[in-house]
């Protein structure tokens, strides 16, 4: 019998719904002049575009880290970072505006996109440790799609009674996937944006600027809330 | 390799665990001045989550519904007054930051370059930050 939905996140694990899987996983670091533009690249590798999240800070310990692009208007003499993804490489796209050169840290790791089915490098590489661990609660995902956002705005019914955990990027028109992390909060704004309810997620279309319109969210919605 | 895909679990790959959970708001005023050449900054704190541990994150505001939407970055409004000039309208950044292994920080800052009196001016609003954090597949 299969598992009441509602119920199915107080599972540490259920057989009904899948376990996130990390398909791609780097760190490294950048090394930020003061006012520099640059924007690195590091190949991922991979024979598709990975849904990225990145965590980025000003030390090798991540002591004190960062969402990308978590500063933004927060200090004129701060650093940010943020990434992008593209059919080959990470694309990174550091501020430093401390007036002094910075050393920016970086992890990511991503996911498959859900239209894409193909081969990809293991990453659970510590042999000694355990693949799977009754301790934790794992996150449960409920459904990854896309909602295609060239016409009008899509809307996924979950239908789940609470307000579940998402991820989302936006992919433009050549391809390149973005995560999203910054939230308009005005509807007059008109920007692109995942609405989030008990029952259902709104994916707003916005005006999109500059020479790539998106043309997807790409999401994952998970049982746990 | 393999196709990850075809799996409900798979000990090839990586995953994500879950950690904990809290709400951390953040109460944004009107009243207030703005120092000349100055900054007013709005905070508030959570201790929360394991050492480096990720952060998958909602915020919203009650200024425009309370439509949450995923990001630790809220972009919002106020009107300040600066001299006598009235209703002049104010972005805040609401930025969601880790200042210590364990600890949140929402903030927002109003400065005030204006070489003018300023006032916050527009409708008090309460940010609203839902946050879960998973163990990081880096630890």
């Amino acid at each position: 019998m299969p598992a009441i939905l509602t119920n199915a996140r107080n599972f540490r694990k259920n057989s009904d719904y899948p376990l996130d899987k990390i398909v791609y996983m780097n760190s490294g670091s950048i090394v930020v002049p003061d006012g520099s533009l640059s924007t690195p690249t590091v190949p991922h590798e991979l024979t598709f575009t990975p849904l990225c999240i990145l965590k980025w800070s000003l030390t090798p310990d991540f002591s004190v880290s960062y969402n990308a692009q978590s500063n933004l208007g927060g200090d004129l003499t701060v650093c940010d970072l943020s990434v992008q993804t593209n059919a080959s490489d990470l694309v990174f796209f550091p501020f430093n505006n401390t007036g002094s050169t910075q050393t920016l840290y970086w992890q990511v790791y991503g996911f498959m996109p859900s239209n894409v089915n193909e081969d990809a490098p293991f990453t659970a590489t510590i042999a000694g440790g355990f693949s799977y661990n009754s301790d934790f609660n794992y996150t449960k995902l409920l459904v990854k799609d896309i909602a295609d956002v060239t016409g009008s705005t899509q809307i996924y019914s979950h239908l789940l009674g609470y307000r579940p955990q998402m991820e989302c990027w936006l992919e433009r028109s050549d391809g390149q996937i973005i995560y999203v992390n910054v939230n308009n909060a005005d509807p007059a704004d008109q920007t692109y944006r995942p609405i989030i309810t008990t029952t259902q997620i709104q994916f707003i279309k916005g005006v999109s600027l500059g020479p790539f319109p998106y043309t997807n969210y790409h999401y994952r919605v998970y049982l746990d809330d | 390799m393999t196709k990850p895909e075809m799996f409900i679990s798979t000990s090839d790959y990586a995953t994500l665990k879950n950690d904990n959970s809290g709400i951390l708001q953040l109460y944004i005023p009107t009243g207030d001045s703005v120092p000349i050449g100055g900054r007013t900054t709005y905070e508030s704190f959570i201790d929360i989550g394991q050492r480096n541990a990720g952060l998958r994150v909602q915020n919203a505001t009650d200024l425009y519904g309370n439509d949450y939407s995923p990001g630790t970055t809220l972009i919002t409004y106020t009107t300040v007054t600066i001299d006598v000039f009235t209703g002049v309208l104010q972005t805040l950044y609401v930025n969601l930051e880790r200042i210590s292994p364990t600890r949140l920080r929402a903030y927002t800052n109003i400065d005030n370059n204006t070489g003018l009196s300023m006032t916050i001016t527009g409708t008090p609003q309460t940010v609203t930050f839902d946050i879960n954090t998973f163990l990081s597949p880096f630890n």
